[in-house]
């Protein structure tokens, strides 16, 4: 069954416009996987740049976050590597923003002597949490850069790969198509050269081992049924209709016996379990 | 739609092909080659040493037929001398396909039986069991008759081990007395086994010695010698050693042939007129016939199965060529086309074939001529082989050939594929005679 539909499919495979129609439906399906991954893809780089000015350690959670849904929607084909460099230069502004707020404290420590040391000391205190945060965030940066780098990198990567699997996935299809082909072949085959084929590789063996005895002349006929199992061993040897005598029968049996295992077709499938040999010498 | 269609049509292939019963095979070759077998020492229950390795000698036998190659004794890997004790596995492992295996008895000091038991192998069955009498002096022929009795059962034909051949030697050496420089010779008219072993001289003389011929019932030997400074023809008993002298004529008495019945004796006799011709000898009352007259050379007769015909060598033609001509007389008819030379006919067992010696591209070979294609076959290759003898299964013929300077005897198969020497006759061996089956 399954054979049989696979041998039709190769029939499909080998008409041109049904390879050209596989084609064209690849095309297409390639072009939704990318749409698909296009219209999802263009926010994050936006939301990224946005919350790149909040400064706001979610931001970082959710640019750590954002990550896996890339590497999630990737493995479609093509185009995105363009798109997730956007990321990219996103995430410099992020780093940005920072040195705006230090300048803030430095107007009002002149305004107010008293507050000034405390002002300045909390000044000192937010700056030097500020440039704590900065320096956190600018590591963040860095690392989100890195990361960045590194999601290019894998999407890169991940298109070369795709591409592999996919110019593996038609040497695949080619080949099945071959063997197919080849089936196909060894099926028209079947009636005449395969099959003559295994006849003749299992004559030629029984012929190697038949010791003809004296009585073994021509005019002698005898019938020997055969049963092999796959692998080629006989299992039984039963002379039937013979006119030779019994040294000639034994000679007969044994050859068939010394013959074991009998040769396999090249294409299992013409393997038989039963075999039926006449010997009639000629000279 | 066409998709199903397809399919259908592959299913129906499918399905046809699961349905072929069997397939059919036919055999038209097969091979000659010798069948591995094993014959295993046999078993001796009796007082002191067995009289002869009886299993040698049957292994022995077996594979100078050229069918059977025994497996050596230092390769078995047991030594069974009884059936419960065989292990086919082994056996089968090893390659061979027939197992012999035997014991021998002395149920009485002196007399002995042998056992065997013949095997198939392959099939683990037991073909034959066979028991053979013997006594201390023809032991060593009652192991050959083992030997016959298995190679029966195994090829369906009966075997020629316990046959005997006849043969005439000659042994030169110099006198030393009285004529200085003169070589004395010595012709010994000899029977031995079929294998060459057990010779035993039954006429021996200072002058020529030739053209043994044994009778139909093995029992007698017609032989030409040259005791008497001519030519004479005599027929001897083997038992007694008796012997009668048949054809003393005038000229060339020679080439002996027994007609079927044994009563008459095809005979080449020159007479007066000094010309080789065909006659027929009844020895009972020495009543000649003659069927050929003319110039030509006609000798070496020798019969038809039925008797009715005598086949004999003529250069009627030029050279010499085999002809044929009715044993109650009549016109000779030309047998042999084949070559230049073709001589000294002797009939198969089946009758439908000849041996001779015949020229082949200078070489003196024997072949064998079917007599009703008129064919030649060439079956030995030596340079000067003569005397063929077919063995009286049909299977093999004995020919005389040179070794060096000396005449050995060799045996070759009937298909001319199986060549063997019987290297263990001394002296210059020559025109061997293959006996009939024995009568006793």
């Amino acid at each position: 069954m399954a054979a049989g539909a696979l041998r039709l499919g190769g029939g499909w495979f080998r008409d041109r416009s049904f390879r050209w129609s596989l084609a064209g439906h690849g095309m297409l399906l390639l072009l939704v996987v990318i749409g698909g991954v296009s219209i999802r893809h263009p926010p994050p780089p936006t939301e990224m740049a946005i919350k790149a000015t909040v400064v706001d350690p979610k931001a970082s959670r959710q640019t750590r976050q954002r990550p896996p849904r890339t590497r999630q929607t990737e493995p479609p084909p093509t185009p995105k590597p363009a798109r997730e460099a956007a990321p990219e230069p996103a995430a410099k502004p992020e780093a940005k923003p920072e040195p705006k707020p230090k300048p803030k404290p430095e107007p009002r420590a002149a305004q107010r002597a008293k507050d000034l040391k405390a002002e300045q000391l909390k000044a000192q205190q937010d700056k030097a949490k500020e440039l704590k945060a900065s320096q956190a965030l600018e590591v963040k940066a860095a690392a989100e850069r890195a990361k960045a780098e590194a999601e290019r990198l894998r999407s890169n990567r991940e298109k070369a790969e795709a591409q592999k699997r996919e110019a593996a996935r038609l040497a695949a299809a080619r080949e099945l198509e071959q063997q197919l082909k080849e089936e196909e072949e060894l099926q028209a085959a079947s009636n005449s050269g395969a099959l003559a084929d295994y006849v003749a590789l299992i004559r030629q063996k029984v012929e190697r081992n038949w010791v003809r005895p004296p009585g073994a002349q021509p005019g002698i006929e005898c019938e020997v049924s055969v049963t092999q199992i796959p692998g080629g061993a006989v299992v039984s040897v039963r002379t039937e209709r013979c006119n030779a005598d019994e040294p000639v029968r034994r000679s007969i049996e044994a050859a068939v016996l010394r013959a074991s295992p009998l040769p396999l077709p090249a294409e299992a499938r013409l393997f038989e379990r039963n075999l039926r040999f006449t010997f009639k010498p000629e000279q | 739609m066409l998709q199903t269609i397809k399919f259908l049509a592959m299913l129906l292939v499918l399905t046809c092909g699961s349905l072929r019963a069997e397939l059919q095979i036919e055999i038209t070759e097969g091979v000659d080659k010798a069948l591995p077998i094993a014959v295993v020492p046999f078993g001796w229950q009796g007082a002191g040493a067995p009289p002869l390795d009886a299993a040698g000698i049957v292994a022995a036998d077996l594979a100078r037929s050229g069918r059977y190659a025994p497996l050596d004794r230092k390769d078995m890997l047991q030594k069974p001398t009884t059936g419960a004790d065989v292990n086919f596995g082994d056996w089968r492992r090893q390659g061979s396909e027939v197992l012999i295996i035997g014991v021998v008895l002395e149920p009485r000091p002196g007399e002995f039986e042998i056992q065997v038991q013949v095997f198939d192998v392959l099939r683990g069955q037991q073909l034959l069991g066979y028991r053979q009498p013997a006594n201390a002096t023809d032991f060593r022929r009652s192991c050959h008759r083992v030997a016959d009795v298995i190679y029966e059962k195994l090829t369906g034909v009966r075997g020629i081990f316990s046959t005997r051949i006849a043969y005439v030697t000659v042994v030169r050496s110099k006198v030393q007395a009285t004529v200085p420089g003169r070589i004395k010779s010595s012709y010994r008219l000899i029977v031995a086994d079929a294998d060459g072993e057990n010779p035993r001289v039954m006429v021996q003389s200072q002058e020529p010695l030739m053209s043994p011929a044994w009778s139909p019932d093995g029992r007698k030997i017609a032989y030409v010698s040259f005791e008497a400074q001519r030519s004479e023809i005599y027929v001897q008993d083997l038992r007694s050693g008796a012997r009668q002298r048949v054809s003393a004529r005038p000229g060339v008495n020679g080439a002996p042939a027994w007609s079927p019945d044994g009563q008459r004796l095809a005979v080449s006799l020159s007479r007066d007129n000094g010309n080789l011709d065909i006659y027929t000898l009844d020895t009972r009352n020495q009543v000649l016939k003659r069927l050929t007259t003319g110039s030509a050379i006609d000798t070496e007769p020798a019969w038809s199965l039925d008797g009715q015909q005598i086949y004999f060598t003529s250069d009627a033609s030029g050279g010499p060529q085999v002809y044929r001509i009715a044993a109650d007389g009549g016109t000779a008819q030309r047998v042999t086309f084949e070559g230049q030379y073709n001589a000294r006919p002797r009939m198969a067992p089946d009758g439908k074939q000849l041996a001779v010696v015949h020229n082949d591209r200078g070489n003196y070979r024997i072949a064998v001529v079917d007599l009703a294609r008129s064919t030649t076959q060439v079956l030995s290759d030596g340079r000067l082989d003569e005397s063929p003898s077919f063995a009286p299964n049909g299977e093999m013929l004995i020919f005389a050939t040179r070794d060096g300077t000396r005449g050995v005897l060799a045996t070759v198969s009937a298909n001319g594929r199986i060549k063997q020497r019987i290297s263990t006759l001394e002296g210059d061996v020559r025109e061997p005679a293959w006996s009939p089956f024995a009568a006793n």
